[in-house]
């Protein structure tokens, strides 16, 4: 009975005075995603102190890094804007699964260059137009993707607009981000006028450094513990061939040649602390017929000295890449990310576990994230012009509607199962136009699934005993079926000639107006050279006390000559301008002859 | 047949578990570890409700566990399944009246099961505005209406 009593005692004397003991809060604190510590910040003044401590700050980072995710960063031209996206990493990345990327972070105004980011802390280039001036200045700008805030950073010592590189680093003893930028000079190719300005201090402002190594930078980099790291090129050197590093808190440069050229897949990772070069053999992708991937990793930056790595790929490697594809990173030791190359916002990524040895290809789901921006994409639609719908009565309702009226279609875009779906049940629409990828669904299983087999044996079952054309018979829209409903209306892609009229038009304007300035310009040269002909030649006079009718027929082929002399005079300009290369060329012959 | 240990609640009551499921929580181990459980564990500050719970959970993620092992060779196409079940079954069991998740929650930091403890302290906040967060944890607003207006301000990210 004590104990019970001593229980109530503690929750009641818990729940009036602070609700938690703060080590609890504290462990509460650190599990919850940023947007409730947020919502926690404004219930009291003793939490919202709690919570902006730099002690949370680093148990939320320790927290979160140990439970990594992928952030993708697009730029939607349409808007010109960075969307980013988070996806959680799949916790189990050994089935061929899929992650939905459907956590939507903020978007950020996007006009020059995406450099990187540090901590969860995103620096981009943007350019403003500042008071005064007509060109627009380049400034760099911190963002912090989670929260959609960011920080404008006063503008560079510079007065260049591109070629400027910006890092960002953060460093952990005096707990500080600092940005170091650089430009390359027109002149030399160098970067030049380093410098460096400090975040968290109460007028913001750059200093210039000095760097005594020529280099210049790249916009591969990354910051490990106190120290940027960037890939850069030697004098006169056209190739990445040494690393430079930037101490944060000495604010000193040093280099470590790499010894060869790094290749275009070379990314630059944190390997458990050192700096690590990742890339694939001497090779500028990462392709499928690619056998091993390599790992440089600085072992020692004052001896330059470098342990290399090689990552032998398992054979399912040509099974499951089809395309190029890039090195996006490496999570902890033994996982290296890759993503397709020529994709903006990948559907997929490969994870390659360097340790198990094994390819896993998670792909990346997103409805509404990734459908507009590949239709914007491929085919160069306007955001403003799609329209999102979800069931065959809006689609119905939509295409009845016409482009012109509000919430109507021209036209719907859609996977064909969906299409074909939809014109079986409602007549008065067709299909225009080709595919533009597959024609069909198909069945996915695990490898070496046993239900592979038998779901094979039993599809050739239906297709054999015509089941499968009853199916479609009954469910789906043949192919002809668009043209047995009432579909009287022309080939909406097909062009007549009331199509061009405006361009014949134009044409036609254009010829009769080039042909009325010809016959003019004709009729003045020809007048004048009448009147000096009458002047200097007095026998040809004879011809104007010829009858009325003559004089006009002579005029006309005085005239007609007129316009043909010209032609021949021309066309002999012409000659004699070919003619040199021709005697050289004879006399050649002749020469050879001669010897 | 696995050794038993005895938990007593703060009632009074008695419970008996297997070894594999009190494993689970890190006080117990080192406690098995140290063997000083025999004549039971009194666990003066978790009452009978809650420790029900607790047990519970424990049992469920020792089952899970030994299922997922038992699978991990044997390849059937639900694959993952067994994962999505267990999330399931964990929303499922976090589905109780505040006093209840607010006691779990602390019967976990004390016992030290992490996945309880995760699971508690997110549920407790998920989608909870200021004012209920206040309630939850019997908070007096100690900002005036002009500072509320401000660090809501701050936060505004939060609200959307």
């Amino acid at each position: 009975m004590t104990s019970r009593r001593a229980t109530r005692s503690m929750t009641s004397l818990h729940r009036n005075s602070l609700p938690v003991p703060d080590e609890l809060a504290m462990e509460i604190f650190s599990r919850l995603p940023s947007k409730a510590i947020a919502r926690c910040r404004c219930a009291c003044k003793l939490w919202s102190s709690m919570l902006r401590r730099q002690d949370f700050t680093e148990l939320f980072l320790t927290k979160s890094c140990a439970r990594p995710q992928l952030l993708f960063a697009c730029n939607d031209h349409s808007v010109s804007k960075y969307v980013f996206i988070l996806s959680p990493q799949p916790e189990n990345p050994e089935e061929n699964s899929h992650v939905v990327a459907s956590n939507h972070l903020a978007c950020f105004p996007s006009s020059y260059e995406l450099f990187g980011c540090t901590n969860g802390f995103l620096c981009y280039g943007a350019k403003r137009i500042l008071e005064g001036r007509i060109n627009p200045a380049y400034v760099p700008v911190i963002c912090n993707p989670s929260t959609g805030q960011s920080l404008i950073l006063p503008t560079l010592k510079s007065r260049m607009r591109f070629g400027i590189e910006s890092y960002l680093g953060y460093e952990p003893i005096a707990k500080e981000f600092k940005v170091l930028s650089m430009e390359s000079s027109y002149v030399s190719g160098h970067s030049v006028r380093h410098q460096v300005l400090t975040l968290g201090t109460k007028k913001l402002s750059w200093r210039l450094v000095e760097c005594c190594i020529p280099h210049r930078s790249s916009s591969q980099w990354i910051c490990i513990s106190g120290v940027l790291y960037y890939a850069a090129r030697a004098v006169g050197s056209s190739v990445n061939s040494m690393v430079v590093s930037f101490d944060l808190r000495s604010e000193k440069f040093s280099s470590v040649k790499f010894g060869k050229a790094m290749p275009d897949s070379t990314t630059l990772v944190n390997y458990d602390g050192k700096l690590g070069l990742l890339m694939s053999g001497d090779s500028h992708d990462v392709t499928r017929s690619r056998t091993s991937l390599e790992l440089w990793v600085l072992r020692d930056a004052a001896k330059q000295e470098w342990s290399k790595h090689v990552y032998v790929l398992p054979s399912s490697w040509e099974d499951v890449v089809s395309e190029d594809m890039c090195i996006a990173g490496m999570v902890g030791v033994n996982e290296i990310v890759l993503a397709p190359w020529s994709q903006r916002v990948p559907s997929y990524v490969i994870y390659f576990n360097v340790e198990r040895k094994t390819i896993t290809k998670v792909g990346i789901q997103g409805p509404e994230a990734f459908t507009a921006p590949n239709l914007h994409h491929s085919l160069g639609m306007g955001r403003s012009r799609l329209v999102p719908l979800d069931s065959i009565e809006e689609y119905e309702r939509a295409l009845k509607l016409g482009p012109n009226a509000l919430g109507g279609v021209a036209a719907i875009v859609d996977e064909l199962p969906y299409i074909e779906l939809f014109l079986a049940e409602r007549t008065g629409f067709k299909i225009v136009g080709e595919p533009f990828m597959n024609r069909g669904w198909g069945f996915v299983f695990k490898r070496d699934s046993s239900l592979a087999i038998d779901m094979s044996t039993a599809i050739l079952k239906l297709t054999e005993t015509r089941e499968q054309k009853r199916i479609l018979k009954k469910w789906l829209c043949q192919k002809s079926c668009g043209e047995k409903s009432d579909w009287n209306h022309p080939e909406p892609n097909q062009f007549h000639l009331k199509s061009f009229e405006g361009l014949y038009l134009f044409c036609v304007a254009i010829t009769v107006s080039a042909f009325l300035v010809f016959v003019l310009r004709m009729i003045r040269q020809f007048v004048r050279y009448r009147r000096s002909e009458r002047t200097s030649l007095t026998p040809r006079a004879s011809l104007s006390s010829s009858p009325r009718t003559t004089r006009l027929w002579g005029f006309m082929l005085g005239f007609v000559e007129f316009v043909d002399e010209e032609e021949e005079a021309t066309r002999s300009d012409d000659d004699s301008n070919n003619n040199p290369s021709q005697v050289v060329e004879l006399q050649g012959d002749s020469e050879v002859r001669q010897s | 047949m696995s050794k038993k240990i005895i938990f007593e609640s703060s009632e009074g009551e008695s419970f008996e578990v297997d070894e594999a499921v009190a494993l689970e929580c890190q006080t117990i181990k080192n406690m098995i570890e140290d063997d000083c459980t025999d004549g039971g564990i009194p666990l003066a500050n978790v009452n009978s409700a809650t420790l029900t719970k607790v047990i519970d959970y424990c049992k469920k993620h020792v089952e899970a566990a030994a299922a997922a092992e038992a699978n991990a060779g044997d390849k059937d196409i639900y694959g993952a399944n067994k994962d999505i079940e267990l999330k399931t079954w964990d929303e499922e069991f976090v589905k109780v009246d505040q006093p209840l998740l607010f006691d779990l929650m602390l019967a976990a930091n004390f016992l030290i099961i992490p996945g309880l403890l995760d699971l508690t302290c997110k549920t407790m906040m998920r989608g909870k505005t200021v004012l209920q967060i206040r309630e939850i944890f019997h908070i007096k607003k100690d900002y005036t209406d002009a500072e509320e207006a401000e660090v809501r301000k701050e936060n505004a990210w939060a609200f959307e």
